[in-house]
C-alpha cells in the first residue's frame, strides 16, 4: 500500500494538493493496463482507446498479472500511484477471448466494473480517412431502449460518458465539435441467459464518426458522418457494480453546486413570471389615501340640501 | 416583395436538417450526448451494419446539432460562434469522496470569539475630484498630494 508522504518542499506539496479531494474535481485520469496474456487485438483496441483519449491517460505496455474480478489490491496500488480513477484491463485467454475490463474508481476502492468480449475490431490505423484533432470534446449517442431498462447498458453508458466526455466546460465553440461517438445495443433483455444461442443478440456496436458540417440554406448546418475508427464489437461478460450507499455517496452533489432556490419569486400557468411580496399587517383606518376634494363630507351641504326641503314645503 | 418561393427554391437546393424520430431524443446537453430509444430495424442492422449505423447515427447527430444551436449563442473574438452549455443532467460518481470542512485554525477562532472582521481595502477607490475610479496608491493614484500639479499657487509665505 502507498504510504502518506509529507511534502518536503513547496513543489511535492503542490502535487499533493492537486489529487487532494475537491469540490470541483480535476479530469479524470485513465490507465490502460495489460494482463498477464494479450492478443493483438486486446494491444490495439487498448492503444486506440488511450488515443481517443489523448491528455490524461496512461497506457501501460508491459504486462502485469493482474485478475481485477478476483483480487482489488494490485488494482487499487496502480490507480492510487498515478491518481487515476478510470482503468481498463485487457487480456486474452481460451476461456476470454480478447477481454477488456472496463471499470472506476472512488476513494481508492474499485466502484464498479464491466468485462466485454471484443468480437470484431477494425483500428483507427486501418481505416483511411483524417482523423479530428485530439483533445476536443466528443458527442454521444447511445442507440437502443437497452440504455434505457438494462442494468449493465445502464452502468455502461455511465462509464463511457465518463471515460470519454473530457474537461466539464459551460461553453463549447462550435466549430470544435468534431466527432461523435455511437454506441448502439441490440438484443433483447433476455439474451443475458447465455443458453440461448443467437447470432443477434446482446451486442454493443462502438462508432466513432468525425462530423463533417456542410450547407444547408440555414444557420443549422446539416451533419455529415465520416468513419473515423475505432470500430468494435462488443459483447458483455461479468460485472461488478457499485454498492448501493457507495454510489450515493460517490453522486452526491455539494451544498455550493445545488442550484438556488428563489423563494416568492414562481412561474404561473400561462408562462408568466409572478412575484410575492409579503406586507404585514394594516390598519386600513389609519391609511394615507389620496385626498379627492370633491368627495370630501360636508356637514354643512348637508343641512343646506335639508334646509332646503324645509323651505320649499313652507313655501 | 414576397421571396418565400425563393427561398424555398433555395433550401431545396441543400439536404434537410429535420429529422423524424418517433420518440424523441433525450438530451444531455451539457455532456453532449443524446439518447436515443426509438427501436432499431434488425434486419438492416444485420444486412448492413456499418452503413445503417452510420446513418442511424448521423440522424442522432443532427438531432443533437440542431438542439446545440437552439442555445444561447455567442459570437466571440478570434474563437467563433460559441454556445452556452446547460448543466449536466446524468448523475455521474465523482472520482474522490467530498473534502471535509478544515478545522478553524487558531486564529480563525480567536477573531470568531472577539467578532474581529476582515477588511481588505480595495486597490480602486472612487476619486471625487477626477470623478473616476483610481487607484488608491501608486501611478495615477488618489494619495499623491498634489506633488505632480502642472500650476501650484505660490504659497503667502514665500
Amino acid at each position: 500500500m502507498l504510504k502518506t508522504i509529507k511534502p518536503k518542499n513547496a513543489r511535492t506539496k503542490r502535487i499533493l494538493k492537486k489529487r487532494e479531494p475537491k469540490v470541483e474535481e480535476n479530469v479524470k485520469t485513465a490507465i490502460f493496463i495489460r494482463g498477464s496474456t494479450t492478443s493483438q487485438v486486446v494491444n490495439d483496441a487498448l492503444s486506440d482507446l488511450c488515443r481517443l483519449r489523448r491528455s490524461n491517460s496512461i497506457n501501460f505496455t508491459k504486462k502485469n498479472n493482474i485478475h481485477p474480478f478476483d483480487d482489488d489490491t494490485s488494482l487499487d496500488f496502480y490507480c492510487a500511484k498515478n491518481d487515476s480513477s478510470l482503468f481498463v484491463i485487457g487480456s486474452h485467454s481460451k476461456k476470454r477471448p480478447h477481454n477488456l475490463v472496463f471499470g472506476r474508481m472512488f476513494d481508492g476502492q474499485v466502484l464498479d466494473m464491466i468485462e466485454v468480449g471484443i468480437e470484431k475490431a477494425i483500428t483507427m490505423n486501418e481505416i483511411k480517412t483524417p482523423k479530428c484533432s485530439m483533445g476536443m470534446k466528443p458527442l454521444f449517442i447511445f442507440n437502443g431502449e437497452l440504455f434505457e431498462t438494462s442494468q449493465v447498458h445502464k452502468t455502461f453508458k455511465n462509464m463511457m460518458l465518463d471515460f470519454y466526455r473530457g474537461q466539464t466546460m459551460e461553453s463549447i465553440n462550435v466549430s470544435g465539435l468534431e466527432y461523435v461517438i455511437s454506441i448502439t445495443a441490440t438484443g433483447s433483455i433476455t439474451s443475458s441467459d447465455s443458453t440461448v444461442p443467437s447470432t443477434f443478440d446482446g451486442k454493443i456496436f462502438f462508432r466513432v464518426y468525425t462530423i463533417q458540417m456542410t450547407k444547408s440554406g440555414q444557420k443549422v448546418p446539416r451533419v455529415e458522418l465520416e468513419d473515423m475508427g475505432p470500430n468494435y464489437e462488443f459483447k458483455f461478460r461479468r460485472t461488478k457494480f457499485a454498492k448501493e450507499e457507495v454510489y450515493k455517496i460517490a453522486t452526491k452533489i455539494p451544498k455550493t453546486l445545488k442550484p438556488k432556490k428563489v423563494k416568492n419569486v414562481g412561474v404561473n400557468e400561462i408562462g408568466d413570471k409572478v412575484g410575492r411580496i409579503h406586507v404585514g399587517r394594516q390598519d386600513l383606518g389609519k391609511l394615507q389615501t389620496r385626498k379627492m376634494k370633491g368627495l370630501k363630507r360636508m356637514s354643512e351641504d348637508n343641512d343646506r340640501t335639508e334646509d332646503w326641503s324645509r323651505k320649499k314645503r313652507k313655501a | 416583395m414576397d421571396v418565400s418561393a425563393q427561398l424555398e427554391a433555395q433550401k431545396s437546393q441543400y439536404k434537410s436538417i429535420n429529422v423524424e424520430k418517433q420518440v424523441p431524443l433525450q438530451l444531455d446537453l451539457g455532456l453532449l450526448a443524446g439518447f436515443d430509444v426509438n427501436a432499431l430495424e434488425e434486419n438492416k442492422l444485420k444486412a448492413e451494419t456499418d452503413n445503417y449505423l452510420k446513418s442511424y447515427t448521423r440522424d442522432g447527430t443532427q438531432l443533437l446539432i440542431n438542439e446545440i444551436f437552439r442555445l444561447p449563442l455567442t459570437s466571440v473574438q478570434d474563437v467563433g460562434v460559441v454556445a452556452e452549455l446547460p448543466k449536466i443532467i446524468t448523475a455521474i460518481p465523482r472520482e474522490k469522496p467530498l473534502p471535509k470542512p478544515k478545522p478553524p485554525t487558531r486564529w480563525e477562532r480567536f477573531a470568531k470569539l472577539k467578532g474581529i472582521k476582515k477588511n481588505t481595502k480595495s486597490r480602486l477607490i472612487y476619486d471625487e475630484k477626477r470623478g473616476e475610479w483610481v487607484p488608491r496608491w501608486g501611478y495615477k493614484g488618489a494619495n499623491d498630494d498634489g506633488a505632480n500639479e502642472w500650476l501650484v499657487p505660490v504659497p503667502d509665505n514665500a
